[in-house]
């Protein structure tokens, strides 16, 4: 083992962070959330939950925790910067599906854009996703979701509040 | 909920709780009443009608809920130390060793593995991986971040037995698979490969692991 520490390319092979990761401190802490869901035409479906985001693994992710006031709906997710692909990543899993949910995207200024896919449930095929993340302060912030199935135009599905507990 | 995509409709069924349960109420004492066509009218013909929506809903729904094949996942549920082999340079191997917590997480949806090396290459390493199969895709799925690395990498893979297979791409953006093996309850050899620009298959580490303890999972 000991041989291996002075190993020159032992520093170089380990990805440094960086400015981005430090903008995603921005999120981090308890927030209070206000979700609107966008099932077709018509008011809203609005629940509210407890969003937890704390940076893990020497900064390099925020992590999610989202636990809804229902108590019966629960998520977790993970958002970083890929230093060497030059991009935010972003995954999400919940239970209530068995997906794995990816997302990449850039920042302008206080706005991040992301975008990434999932499945239409009926038929198995891509469904394009989009969200955009905006910073308005140092307690708050939102997400607003978009999706388009196939060749369709796109929809918001979903819009969600946050602000520090 | 913030990095997705919870997609729209799927997210429907994701937002969850009190979505589904405001929809299967709202089922419930909406049925004798259609929609008024009013609605359907405004809505573009892109856009899903209530029924779909409500078809979509069901389907998502179903899809979510957890079966067989993760069932299989929660073999490795538990606590093992864990004794790493990995190829640093020609002819040059690293050892290092370890912990490894594997839980259930989110209803038994995924698993969660938290690995710990106390030293790999000089540092304290730190992997966190999560495990699931996705019922749209009938495919295992998997993401794995690390202390090593900035990027969230995904893997899909099958199983065969006692033979988990998944299939990704490196921190060096190269195509790369893991071969996890359950060689009883207790063992697990999960061996690494790199694919070669001549699309061959190069090892490039082993990992062995040992349950400590009682099975939890």
């Amino acid at each position: 083992m000991a041989e291996t520490h002075d190993h020159a390319t032992d520093a170089d092979m380990r990805m440094p962070t960086g400015a981005q990761h430090e903008r995603l401190r921005a999120f981090e802490g308890v927030f209070k959330a206000v979700v609107k869901m966008y099932c077709g035409p018509g008011e809203p479906m609005v629940s509210t939950g407890v969003m937890t985001n704390t940076m893990v693994m020497g900064g390099r992710f925020l992590e999610h925790v989202y636990k809804d006031d229902s108590g019966m709906f629960e998520g977790r997710g993970y958002w970083g910067y890929n230093t060497a692909s030059d991009c935010y990543e972003g995954i999400w899993i919940d239970n209530v599906s068995t997906m794995i949910q990816f997302e990449v995207g850039h920042a302008d200024g206080d706005t991040w854009n992301m975008s990434g896919s999932s499945t239409d449930p009926r038929s198995g095929k891509p469904m394009a996703t989009r969200s955009v993340t905006t910073l308005s302060g140092p307690d708050e912030h939102g997400i607003e979701m978009f999706c388009c199935i196939g060749d369709g135009e796109e929809f918001k599905s979903m819009e969600i509040h946050y602000t520090r507990a | 909920m913030s990095r997705t995509v919870l997609g729209t409709v799927a997210l429907a069924a994701a937002v969850g709780a009190t979505a589904v349960v405001a929809f299967r109420a709202g089922q419930a004492s909406t049925r004798a009443q259609p929609e008024p066509t009013l609605v359907s009218l405004a809505q573009p013909a892109e856009q899903p009608s209530p029924e779909e929506m409500a078809q979509m809903m069901e389907q998502m729904l179903e899809l979510g809920q957890p079966g067989e094949h993760h069932t299989k996942l929660m073999r490795g549920v538990g606590n093992w130390t864990v004794d790493s082999e990995f190829a640093s340079g020609p002819g040059q191997m690293i050892q290092s060793s370890g912990t490894v917590r594997v839980t259930s997480v989110l209803g038994g949806r995924f698993v969660r593995a938290d690995f710990k090396l106390d030293d790999f290459m000089g540092q304290p390493f730190h992997g966190v991986g999560y495990t699931g199969y996705d019922n749209g895709k009938k495919k295992y799925v998997g993401v794995w971040m690390d202390t090593m690395s900035t990027g969230i990498y995904s893997q899909t893979g099958s199983m065969d037995g006692d033979v988990m297979t998944m299939v990704g791409v490196s921190a060096m953006g190269t195509p790369m698979k893991i071969v996890s093996e359950h060689v009883d309850d207790d063992h697990i050899v999960d061996t690494f490969y790199d694919q070669m620009p001549d699309g061959t298959w190069v090892k490039s580490g082993t990992m062995r692991s040992t349950r400590v303890g009682a099975h939890d999972g």
